[in-house]
């Protein structure tokens, strides 16, 4: 394995100290623009999620997923990936694992 | 304080009366601001055009508005022009200076305007905004896109960049993915069935089949569209729009001077252009667009008007969960009613609430950049008695587009003006 440091894909915000994807330039809660380095929970609640069935060209090998839109605290959301048991295993409100996924995706996994 | 009027003593004002004097001041100026009208329109048929190109599309909805006005074109001093993607679907640029030229206006000053899937309302808002501040008295606003050309492949992606491409889009999340996760919750938070949410498409479907320009002329049932293969769960193809091209053109001027030029002038009373969210992360709700609700105030608050005001609506029914949504954010019915007031038929153009007579974004298609107009061209036809579809003389229109993951709204409402 080499030494390459992986990117948590979640950060806090300094101020609030709100969750935020890494991508975020600004905070979705209080607008600040300093962060610092966070990683996300293990676990979340799932609040809404799709099967994409027509991915944008070439994403996940063409294979159906699911985006699962993962509520780890009272309206704070992050997005995960799941790729395993893609057919009928989710509900809202079903808890999910959350682990960082080869892609750098989080990544969600039916408990 | 008298409105306009600055006081003598101003130097001596305090803070807060200084403040009232500038708010008077600033109204004054809103009511300065002059009423503008529509006097002609021009469509191309929507379909799959892949033997022209998006400048032919542009040009034909330009010269046709332009005869439909029956002024001379050397009088258009701008021109506005909506398109989400020329450059990404069909590798064009400069869209709208090439429409100048082609329309032979001139060496006017022609702008692309561009807010995803509500890049053609955009362009009729700074059209009636530079025409209403008195900047111009005579423009062309010009709403096309191209996408037949692509794979769908290729469409899904270039619309995809419309929502966020750092935070969204990594995930894989698609538009139909974005509105499968608003569907979902909306069946859960207010009990929406499979089958309300079905019925949007039948509707505009009927609707469609009977609207010449219109792209999709067959009819579907709800079993239909319950039983077509998913696209994004619990989301459909026949929740769907379709992938398709068009251009859209209209002629707008003062209303002083429609008044004088066209028999059957369309006042645009009302106006708002709003952004929302850009993320999915960011939207506190699932069940509503606040860039609808903001454009919507805006829009109603300068007609001086309420939902229960509006006689017939064409919103933006990207997916059929979107009308649901758009006709609750509208205040056309309550949160969590929208559902069953299609599937009771209030909402078909012989209901109480006639919404997208014109087929809408799912059976007349969405070519993305000119959809914003195509709305507002089904009203205009509406308010002058002249759709195919004609709802019983209606006196307010509303239009409502909707741009990228809840990005970015407009709102306009127009009025008879004969
Ligand atoms: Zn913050």
């Amino acid at each position: 394995m080499n030494e390459q440091t992986v990117t948590s894909p979640i950060k806090k915000c300094q101020q609030c100290g709100r969750m935020l994807p890494q991508a975020a330039l600004s905070c979705f809660s209080c607008g600040a623009y300093e962060f610092e380095a966070a990683e996300p929970p293990d676990s979340g609640k799932v609040y809404s999620y799709t099967t994409i069935r027509v991915p944008p060209e070439g994403f996940n090998d063409n294979q159906p997923y699911n985006v699962v839109v993962v509520e780890i605290a009272e309206g704070m959301r992050l997005l995960a990936i799941q790729t395993e048991d893609v057919e009928g295993s989710l509900e809202i409100n079903d808890s999910v694992g959350l682990e960082m996924g080869a892609t750098g995706l989080l990544t969600a996994k039916k408990r | 304080m008298k409105n306009g009027a600055i006081p003598d003593n101003i130097n001596q004002l305090n803070a807060e009366e200084r403040i009232e004097f500038l708010f008077n001041f600033l109204a004054l100026e809103v009511l300065d601001m002059r009423d503008v009208s529509i006097i002609g329109v021009g469509t191309t048929p929507f379909s799959k055009h892949k033997e022209r190109g998006i400048a032919d599309l542009s040009l034909e909805a330009g010269r046709k508005a332009i005869e439909d006005a029956g002024i001379d074109k050397s009088k258009i001093e701008a021109l506005y022009l909506g398109n989400y993607a020329a450059e990404a679907l069909v590798g064009q640029g400069s869209l709208a200076a090439i429409t100048g030229r082609n329309l032979g206006l001139g060496q006017i000053p022609c702008t692309r305007t561009e807010g995803a899937c509500a890049s053609a309302g955009i362009a009729l808002r700074e059209s009636f905004l530079t025409i209403a501040a008195g900047i111009y008295d005579v423009v062309i606003a010009v709403g096309a896109e191209q996408m037949s050309t692509c794979s769908t492949g290729v469409v899904t992606s270039v619309l995809a960049g419309a929502g966020d491409t750092t935070m969204d889009n990594i995930y894989g999340l698609t538009f139909p993915g974005f509105f499968g996760l608003v569907l979902r919750k909306h069946m859960e938070e207010f009990g929406t069935t499979r089958d309300q949410v079905s019925c949007v498409s039948v509707k505009n479907h009927h609707n469609g089949a009977t609207n010449p320009i219109a792209y999709l002329k067959d009819e579907i049932t709800v079993e239909g569209v319950n039983e077509s293969r998913f696209i994004a769960d619990p989301l459909t193809l026949y929740d769907c729009c379709p992938i398709t091209d068009g251009a859209v053109a209209m002629v707008l001027c003062p209303s002083d001077m429609a008044r004088d030029l066209c028999k059957k002038p369309v006042k645009v009373v009302g106006s708002g252009h709003a952004i929302g969210t850009t993320s999915i992360l960011q939207m506190e709700s699932f069940t509503t667009f606040p860039a609808t609700l903001k454009a919507a105030e805006m829009a109603y608050q300068m007609a001086g008007v309420k939902p229960e005001d509006i006689d017939v609506v064409e919103l933006h029914d990207c997916f059929t969960i979107a009308e649901i949504v758009d006709s609750e954010d509208l205040g056309l019915f309550e949160k969590g009613e929208g559902g069953p007031a299609v599937e009771s038929g209030r909402t078909a153009v012989d209901g109480e609430l006639p919404i997208n007579p014109s087929g809408g974004l799912i059976s007349r298609g969405h070519p993305v950049g000119a959809t914003g107009l195509a709305q507002v061209y089904e009203l205009v036809l509406q308010l002058k008695g002249e759709a195919a579809n004609q709802v019983k003389n209606p006196e307010l229109g509303l239009a409502h587009n909707l741009g990228g993951s809840g990005a970015v709204s407009t709102v306009h409402i127009l009025s008879k003006d004969f």
